[in-house]
């Protein structure tokens, strides 16, 4: 497993996860991350037959978060079309998933509109833009032990936190993709998603892209996509185009929790399995797509 | 698996040699076991542990397996080369 640059201005670090020689193979995934659980997850692809590329941005860009979310809202989907590439001409892949966290999440989920080659999506914790956060989600996230610690230190005012939960801080979760960070910064690109997620998901659909999301049980996406989009994912869910997983977990970013990310992993891993069939067909061959079978 | 024949010392030197081949190492470390490869440490990113887990896997001739790579394997020098041991069957 080494790493190596691609991308426009060699702008990605990337890592391939080879299934065997080179050879033609319908499906290849292309996942945001290269820390352990995306090393775990490449390789339970791997044992279903599915080559992966592991990416991340590479120098200031990545370590920068500013700078990392506004590489990702300009050039987002470049740097995605780069790696299918890369993928493609390196294992045969014609045809992908996306897989993504947070920014990557919508990354991909919107690479996925503007590339046919992505034919599924799994964005977990998906970060939206320019929408309230919910009642609840403030209500919580105002009950939080991490808030309490950070009204303690001071590192919090009291004012700022009860005005947050007042007038519904609209840009509280939106600006802060990185989840690590409270720097703000304003997405417009390709990792824009907001009100029309449900129409963005509704052309997806209409290209028979199948969708997993993925979220902590107190994530802010969670919270967003229960208050807003409740209605649209329920039609998109019975007819078999999207599906929604909770996860046991309160982290953002699933790499920061071992144990949230293996249940993750298991989840991507059976889902993709029952939608390709791969128990029942050779996957480093042509796993079948349109997918099937997604409950 | 690799048929060569491996003692603790020998995976410990291996697990060394990785680490200070890595193109991201900051300094030659002192040669202490329980040196975290992480904070407090070598502070060894992922893409330095990715790297690490693909130079082992080549230079020794084995698979990590999915219950080796989690955050404690790679806790310290000593508990990466005694994962490692135990993955080619090498008692301590």
């Amino acid at each position: 497993m080494k790493t190596f640059p691609l991308g426009p201005n060699d702008a990605l670090l990337g890592s391939i996860t080879a299934v065997g020689a080179p050879g033609r193979r319908a499906l290849g995934a292309l996942i945001w991350g290269l820390g352990m659980s995306e090393v775990l997850l490449a390789r339970r692809l791997a044992s279903l037959g599915i080559p992966s590329i592991q990416l991340r941005l590479s120098g200031d860009a990545f370590t920068d978060s500013a700078r990392r979310n506004e590489t990702y809202d300009q050039q987002g989907i470049a740097l995605c079309r780069a790696a299918m590439d890369r993928l493609g001409q390196t294992q045969g892949a014609t045809r992908f998933i996306g897989l993504g966290n947070c920014a990557t999440g919508s990354l991909v989920l919107n690479a996925a509109l503007a590339d046919e080659r992505i034919v599924a999506v799994v964005p977990t914790n998906l970060h939206f833009e320019g929408l309230s956060r919910p009642l609840r989600a403030r209500l919580h996230r105002l009950l939080s032990a991490g808030t309490w610690r950070r009204l303690a230190s001071g590192e919090l005012p009291l004012r700022r936190a009860a005005a947050r939960l007042v007038d519904g801080a609209v840009r509280d979760s939106a600006t802060e993709p990185s989840g690590t960070d409270g720097r703000r910064g304003t997405y417009h690109g390709d990792i824009w998603i907001g009100d029309d997620f449900a129409q963005r998901l509704e052309q997806l659909a209409a290209r028979g892209v199948r969708v997993r999301i993925i979220c902590s049980r107190n994530d802010d996406s969670r919270y967003i996509l229960a208050s807003k989009f409740a209605a649209a994912l329920r039609t998109l869910q019975a007819d078999g185009y999207v599906s929604l997983r909770i996860i046991e977990s309160d982290v953002h970013i699933f790499s920061h929790d071992e144990t949230a990310a293996r249940e993750v992993n298991d989840d991507v891993c059976a889902w993709l399995a029952a939608a390709t069939n791969l128990g029942r067909s050779d996957a480093r061959v042509a796993a079948p797509l349109p997918l099937a079978g997604v409950t | 698996m690799s048929d060569k024949q491996y003692t603790s010392e020998s995976i410990e030197h291996a697990v060394w040699q990785a680490i200070l081949a890595l193109p991201a190492r900051r300094a030659a470390p002192a040669l202490d076991p329980e040196l975290p490869l992480v904070e407090g440490g070598l502070e060894l990113d992922s893409v330095a542990l990715l790297e690490l887990i693909g130079a082992l896997e080549e230079q020794l001739e084995f698979q990590f397996q999915e219950s080796d790579l989690r955050t404690s394997s790679f806790r310290t020098v000593g508990s990466l080369s005694a994962v490692v041991a135990a993955r080619l069957g090498v008692g301590r």
